[in-house]
């Protein structure tokens, strides 16, 4: 958590910031409302941008009782004092008052709304594929400036994090996950193995050894119920079908 | 005389040299990589029927310990199926498999000890003790894709 991993992108690499609760070099002078206009709004305390590396543009959909609760738990770690690393990008990339116009163009703020119109596992999944997970932005192809091409969500992307990239997800069959079942869905995200025994790798990996391994079972479920449910896009990741 | 005799037999001999060399590079770099795609497709069955067990929650508990063992047998066949160096286009061996051998088979002894732990879980017959120890076996498989493995294209992640 004390920041400094480098995350690559088409337009230079940002480094990971420190979140732990350290006074001078993390996040521990916060108060709840500058966390919570960070996550939601990409604002710091001192009034400049974040970089949408951070993805604010997900988690401004998150309720304020689980931002809260997120700062209550980063601020229960311990702080390691470490100072953050300059971002390596090249100008107009490098000015962070460009990304005034970019949210202007691509950031739509606002907490995830419950539709009545869908059950309770389709509201649980969305909200936390949405939200909390962030899933459309490795998932999503992206346009020349960086803003998630929303009519092709989750259809994948050539360009993920770390030169990866990222697969279709969406329910077309020849090309996204159609032919998966809600269980493959849950198990993949419990375990990494795909229907076929295959493992999934890199960023993906660090997700699921990181973040869904320890997702309750209802929680996965959920996630299996809303991504069942998107729009099946047909488009080849890597130049080929998923098979 | 003899020396155009001992040239021309030269010629030949090279020519026949060749030949063999190639002939015998084409027919083993084909099989090695075929027989070392076989091993990998074993593991893959072998997770594969694990986790149509575990995710769908069959009554087949005995026939995980089995499939375990032999993703345990199958795990100590890793290293050795790539002793032998090949690669051909659009295959997923990286290079670095054989210019960092040492630090490969430390990658597959990985995936030996997580398959050890895996049919202990299984002999236990815990289910969820089982599906820790295939995260674990899939954690050593991720780790060694990463530096070792050419990602395909049609690779989901």
């Amino acid at each position: 958590m004390a920041g400094g991993r480098p995350i690559k992108t088409p337009f230079g690499s940002i480094y990971a910031t420190n979140i732990t609760p350290d006074i001078e070099t993390g996040i521990g002078a916060w108060s709840d409302a500058d966390f919570v206009r960070a996550m939601r709004e990409g604002i710091a305390p001192d009034g400049s941008h974040y970089y949408p590396v951070f993805p604010y543009t997900a988690f401004t959909r998150m309720r304020e009782r689980d931002l809260l609760d997120l700062k209550a738990y980063l601020f229960s770690l311990p702080p390691i004092r470490k100072k953050n690393e300059p971002n390596a990008l090249s100008p107009p990339f490098s000015w962070r008052s460009t990304l005034a116009l970019w949210k202007v163009l691509h950031f739509s703020e606002g907490e995830f709304e419950y539709r009545e119109d869908r059950s309770e596992a389709w509201n649980r999944g969305a909200y936390l594929v949405e939200a909390l997970a962030h899933c459309a932005e490795c998932h999503t192809p992206r346009t020349a400036t960086g803003g998630l091409l929303v009519d092709r969500a989750y259809a994948g992307s050539e360009e993920g994090p770390e030169g990866e990239s990222a697969p279709n997800i969406t329910p077309d069959k020849p090309t996204g996950v159609g032919a998966w079942s809600a269980s493959d869905m849950i198990w993949y995200l419990q375990s990494g193995f795909e229907p076929d025994g295959d493992t999934a790798q890199g960023v993906m990996w660090e997700v699921i050894e990181q973040g869904y391994q320890h997702l309750s079972e209802r929680d996965l479920d959920a996630i299996a119920v809303y991504l069942q449910t998107l729009k099946p896009i047909e488009q080849f990741v890597g130049g080929r079908s998923a098979d | 005389m003899n020396v155009r005799l001992y040239i021309l037999s030269a010629l030949m001999c090279c020519a026949l040299l060749t030949s063999a060399v190639r002939a015998e590079e084409v027919h083993s770099a084909e099989g090695i990589i075929t027989y070392r795609e076989k091993v990998m497709d074993v593991l893959k069955y072998q997770s594969g029927a694990i986790g149509a067990i575990l995710k769908n929650k069959l009554p087949y508990g005995d026939d995980v310990l089995v499939h375990a063992k032999g993703l345990q047998a199958t795990s100590r066949l890793v290293a050795p199926s790539f002793k032998l160096k090949a690669m051909k286009d659009g295959g997923g061996a990286r290079a670095e498999i054989w210019a960092q051998w040492d630090e490969y088979v430390a990658a597959a002894k990985v995936l030996e000890e997580a398959a050890d732990r895996l049919v202990a879980a299984a002999e236990t017959g815990d289910t969820k003790a089982t599906a820790q120890a295939m995260r674990a076996v899939g954690g050593s498989c991720s780790s060694c894709h990463k530096p070792f493995r050419i990602k395909h294209a049609n690779h989901r992640h």
